[in-house]
């Protein structure tokens, strides 16, 4: 069962256009979804969503398509956004007196627990909150109501390590259950290589790829290397290059080099830069 | 819906707060000035203040974001906020003229008769209001809230010398008004018209809510 299915899917604006996007996110895998600023990634979450209208293609989610569906639908999406933003004045119990309403299977004993456990004082105001505290509290929200899909957009962005690594490990423990999935993005590839099971790319509103991380690892590489050996390797077996003062760096497909080369793996960060010079 | 209404109760909370103190306080200033209208004056104003405060809150947190990603149909979240902004106003109204009821020894009659002009009031102007805050970008919202309240006033003063060299009879119009102002049926169908302007209002809101975008 897929928990996402994208397929063609279009979002015009005046000046940007998400172009002609597919992919799907089985049950019980992890996609992370990455690309520069602007490049399409918070407009593909919020068509998922339903914040934005699409301007052509379908999106099914859990088979079911959006459009028709996005109640019964939105019962079992968790959401996290980068910019988690409440009235200053709004306190996390407010939350609990709101959601368990609005959510069939809202849980209030889980919600103050992970409370309890993020060391969020229920009362205090969310002008008051951390932003960490704050990242914290939308995943709380999102972890509540039983959801079997969570959407996150950019939920560890200026984080500081000791707390994303927090977030990484709650989101570890809810895929723990095989029917969960999650789609997320991230400027800070480290954490995807840590979580995702398969990356999307986008760049300038397309899809630049969607690969699982083993054959991200098996289609990219990284070498450094002079100018002239840059020359005995296969032409079709190189993405991208760039000339600095020491050499030239280049991201290559290590299936098609047969030469002795020493070839690193590539990392997301050096998979965006290259792909996008 | 009622989830949707509450979610905009906790929204506007320490709003819903500052208001109802200041109506407290503003009963002694009324009772100070024996005015029946500063009892009702204060509702009417607040109702407007409450609708266009809600919708920019909304706006600029991000929190219509947050309840769209929820099970509430955009439906609900338009309707759920006409019972919030009404739940609030029309109790005031009502809280207002029992407190004039009792302070200033009002007849039932007088009171019902200002329960029923003074909820036409927030009513119609809730009505012309709200959609104006889903259509209207948070700025323009603050400049459309001035002109709609203060306009009509404008639009007399501007009338005024034109009415007076015309051969307008303004004693009759005063004399329709106030006929009308004393019967109790005319004004119930007069808030009758105003439910049927608000289920208009509300169908151009749910219209214009759906087709926004966050």
């Amino acid at each position: 069962m897929n928990s996402i299915s994208v397929k063609n899917l279009s979002k015009e604006f005046d000046k940007f256009k998400l172009d002609n996007i597919t992919l799907n996110l089985k049950g019980g895998t992890v996609l992370g979804v990455i690309g520069e600023n602007g490049a399409g990634k918070s407009t593909l979450i919020k068509l998922i969503l339903g914040l934005l209208h699409k301007t052509s293609g379908e999106i099914l989610v859990f088979d079911k398509p959006l459009e028709q569906n996005e109640t019964e639908i939105k019962k079992d999406i968790g959401y996290v956004s980068e910019l988690t933003a409440l009235p200053s004045d709004y306190r996390p119990y407010y939350i609990d007196n709101v959601f368990k309403k609005v959510y069939p299977e809202w849980n209030s004993d889980a919600y103050f627990k992970y409370l309890d456990k993020f060391k969020i004082d229920p009362k205090k105001k969310f002008s008051d909150l951390s932003r960490g505290m704050r990242a914290k509290l939308s995943l709380a929200i999102a972890l509540c109501h039983n959801a079997r899909l969570l959407i996150l957009d950019e939920p560890t962005s200026g984080l500081d390590p000791v707390v994303r690594n927090e977030v990484l490990d709650i989101l570890r423990e809810f895929m723990l259950d095989e029917t969960h999935s999650i789609l997320i993005s991230s400027h800070i590839t480290s954490d995807l290589e840590s979580i995702a099971d398969e990356i999307a790319f986008i760049h300038n509103g397309k899809l630049l790829f969607h690969q699982s991380m083993p054959e991200i690892n098996e289609n990219y590489g990284f070498i450094r290397c002079t100018k002239e050996d840059l020359k005995n390797i296969p032409q079709n077996a190189v993405y991208a290059t760039r000339d600095d003062l020491f050499g030239t760096e280049a991201l290559i497909n290590p299936k098609k080099i047969s030469t002795n080369v020493d070839i690193a793996p590539a990392n997301l960060d050096q998979i965006m830069l290259f792909l996008t010079l | 819906m009622l989830s949707a209404c509450r979610s905009d109760f906790y929204l506007m909370k320490s709003t819903v707060r500052f208001y109802l103190i200041a109506q407290i306080f503003l009963f002694f200033i009324a009772h100070l000035y024996d005015s029946q209208y500063l009892y009702l004056f204060y509702p009417t104003l607040t109702a407007i203040m409450l609708s266009l405060s809600t919708n920019l809150q909304s706006a600029s947190t991000g929190f219509a974001g947050i309840l769209l990603s929820s099970p509430l149909s955009r439906k609900n979240i338009v309707i759920g906020r006409y019972l919030f902004l009404l739940g609030f106003s029309i109790p005031v109204v009502i809280l207002s003229s029992a407190v004039m009821f009792i302070l200033k020894d009002a007849t039932a009659y007088e009171t019902i008769r200002l329960i029923l002009i003074f909820s036409t009031i927030i009513i119609t102007l809730q009505s012309v209001f709200t959609p104006l805050t889903y259509m209207l970008k948070p700025n323009y919202i603050t400049i459309a809230f001035f002109t709609i309240f203060f306009a009509p006033a404008i639009i007399v003063m501007l009338l005024k010398p034109f009415l007076e060299r015309s051969n307008f009879d303004i004693e009759n119009l005063i004399s329709t008004i106030e006929s009308i102002y004393n019967s109790l049926t005319a004004l119930s169908l007069i808030l009758l018209a105003s439910l049927i302007l608000l289920a208009i209002s509300m169908i151009i809101s749910i219209a214009v809510f759906n087709k926004k975008e966050f």
